[in-house]
Order: structure tokens, then C-alpha cells, then sequence
């Protein structure tokens, strides 16, 4: 009622993407080139051609922000499900909760 | 209107201390002690004793990207609080949600500066030190807890007029 379908999709496809991602952050260096995940991650030897910061273990920018996308992944997943429920003000909140995450 | 006075009062001190903030932060070192505008900024001489990223000895763009985001969302807040005044009622939503926008932003990032800063925590911050309490987390907190503050209060008042309107029958 609040949250169109469009963004049901974005939310499903975003989730996706975010949690490849956090994976590929968090089993760094498996994850790397010539590594036992290598081949799961084949986007990503891509990618650290045009962004190496990626690559960079010490990094803690990236470690925090992989964290942080899990924790909005669950928030997202929660407030999904909230905004299925019968009433207007819990599918009301759900959606202002979307808008901040 | 959408928001409280309260909210106001948040939002306008914010932005002053944020711009201070950011002064603080892009001209450094001019404004460290014994730089040419040090004697304006000698608070920061106690808050670095806490956190050593603002101290400007480390070799880190992390606080100037802060600050450059701090100072764009000081423009989304003032965007927000200008619509906020306007006569028109729809402006107001607008306002209002430009406003949640950016405390999301603030939200968010404060959060990531909290976790990236434990690297540059001085020992007393790291060990939660009752100065460190006063002089750090406490202050730094009001970033998270206000944003959500101003957040839940606006959004309660939004859906005060959202949820009057009874929902349109869904089409036979």
C-alpha cells in the first residue's frame, strides 16, 4: 500500500547482490584470484581491475561497510515482512523504516 | 507543519556545529595549535586527546570525507527546512521527507565513523575512561540518537495525516 512493487523488486535484487558481496568481503582472501572461492567470485576479478580498495585486507573502511550491509539486509527483510501484515500503521512504518535504511 | 520545535532547534544547532566541524576539519593544519586560526578552534585540543583521527597526525582522508558529506547534508537539511516554511501544505511532506533523508544520512554515518574510529581511539576512549565518556561518546552520540529522534517524530506526525485518509476500495 505504502512501498510499490518496483521497490519490492529493487529491495529483492538489491538484498541479493549485497549479501554476494559481503560474502566476498568477509572470506577475503579465499575469495581472491588463484583462491579456493575464486571461481564463485569471477565478477569480482573483474571488478578489481577498475576499484582495487577491494583487494586491500587492511582496509577496515570495507569491513565495516560489509558489516553494516548485512545489518540492513536483516533490517530489510524484517521490515518486508512487517509491511505484509494486515495493518495500515505497521505497513505505514515499514515503509518510513525503508526509507531510512 | 511537519516539524516540532524541537526538531528545529536539533536540526539549526546541527548544522552550526557541523559547519564548524568541517571548518575544522578541511583546513587543517591552519587550524591546529599554533596555526594561523588555532586560537578559534581550541576545543578541538580537548577532543583530540580522545580522537586522534581529528588530530591530524595521521595520514588519513577519512575525516575530510566526513566532513564534505557532513556539509551536504547540512544543504539537504536546509533544502528540507526551507520547503518545511513554504505556505503550500504539499511543500511540507516534501520538506519533511528531505529531512528524514538526511538524518538517515547522518544516522548511517555517524555509526560508520564510530567503527572505523576505534583504529585512531586514544587509550582512555578505548577503555570508555569517564572523560573519554564526556568528551567523546556523549557528544558524538547525539549524531545517532537525534537523527532517529527526528526521524520517529516526524514520521509520527506524517502518519497522523496519512492515516486519517481511509484507503481507497481496491477496483471490483
Amino acid at each position: 500500500m505504502f512501498i510499490p512493487w518496483a521497490a519490492y523488486l529493487w529491495l529483492i535484487y538489491s538484498s541479493a547482490a549485497v549479501i554476494y558481496d559481503t560474502l566476498y568481503i568477509q572470506l577475503r582472501p579465499l575469495t581472491f584470484r588463484y583462491n579456493i572461492y575464486e571461481w564463485k567470485f569471477e565478477p569480482y576479478q573483474v571488478y578489481a581491475f577498475f576499484d582495487t580498495l577491494k583487494l586491500n585486507t587492511e582496509d577496515q573502511f570495507v569491513v565495516i561497510q560489509s558489516w553494516l550491509n548485512a545489518v540492513e539486509v536483516a533490517v530489510i527483510l524484517l521490515v518486508v515482512l512487517a509491511s505484509l501484515l494486515p495493518s495500515r500503521r505497521v505497513k505505514y512504518w515499514s515503509a518510513v523504516a525503508l526509507v531510512v535504511v | 507543519m511537519y516539524l516540532t520545535k524541537g526538531v528545529i532547534v536539533w536540526l539549526v544547532a546541527s548544522s552550526v556545529i557541523v559547519i564548524f566541524d568541517a571548518t575544522y576539519i578541511l583546513n587543517r593544519p591552519d587550524t591546529l595549535p599554533g596555526g594561523k586560526y588555532g586560537q578559534y578552534f581550541t576545543v578541538y585540543q580537548i577532543y583530540t586527546q580522545y580522537d586522534t583521527l581529528y588530530g591530524g597526525q595521521v595520514k588519513d582522508y577519512f575525516a575530510d570525507i566526513i566532513a564534505y558529506l557532513n556539509l551536504a547534508e547540512v544543504a539537504v537539511t536546509f533544502i528540507g527546512m526551507l520547503l518545511s516554511v513554504r505556505k503550500n501544505k504539499k511543500d511540507h511532506l516534501k520538506g519533511a521527507i528531505w529531512i528524514i533523508a538526511a538524518s538517515a544520512f547522518v544516522f548511517w554515518k555517524t555509526i560508520i565513523y564510530f567503527w572505523y574510529d576505534i583504529q585512531y581511539m586514544s587509550a582512555p576512549t578505548k577503555w570508555f575512561a569517564p572523560d573519554a565518556i564526556a568528551f567523546y561518546y556523549v557528544p558524538n552520540s547525539f549524531w545517532i540518537l537525534c537523527p532517529l529522534w527526528t526521524i520517529l517524530s516526524i514520521g509520527k506526525r506524517i502518519g497522523r495525516d496519512v492515516l486519517a485518509v481511509p484507503p481507497k476500495p481496491k477496483k471490483a
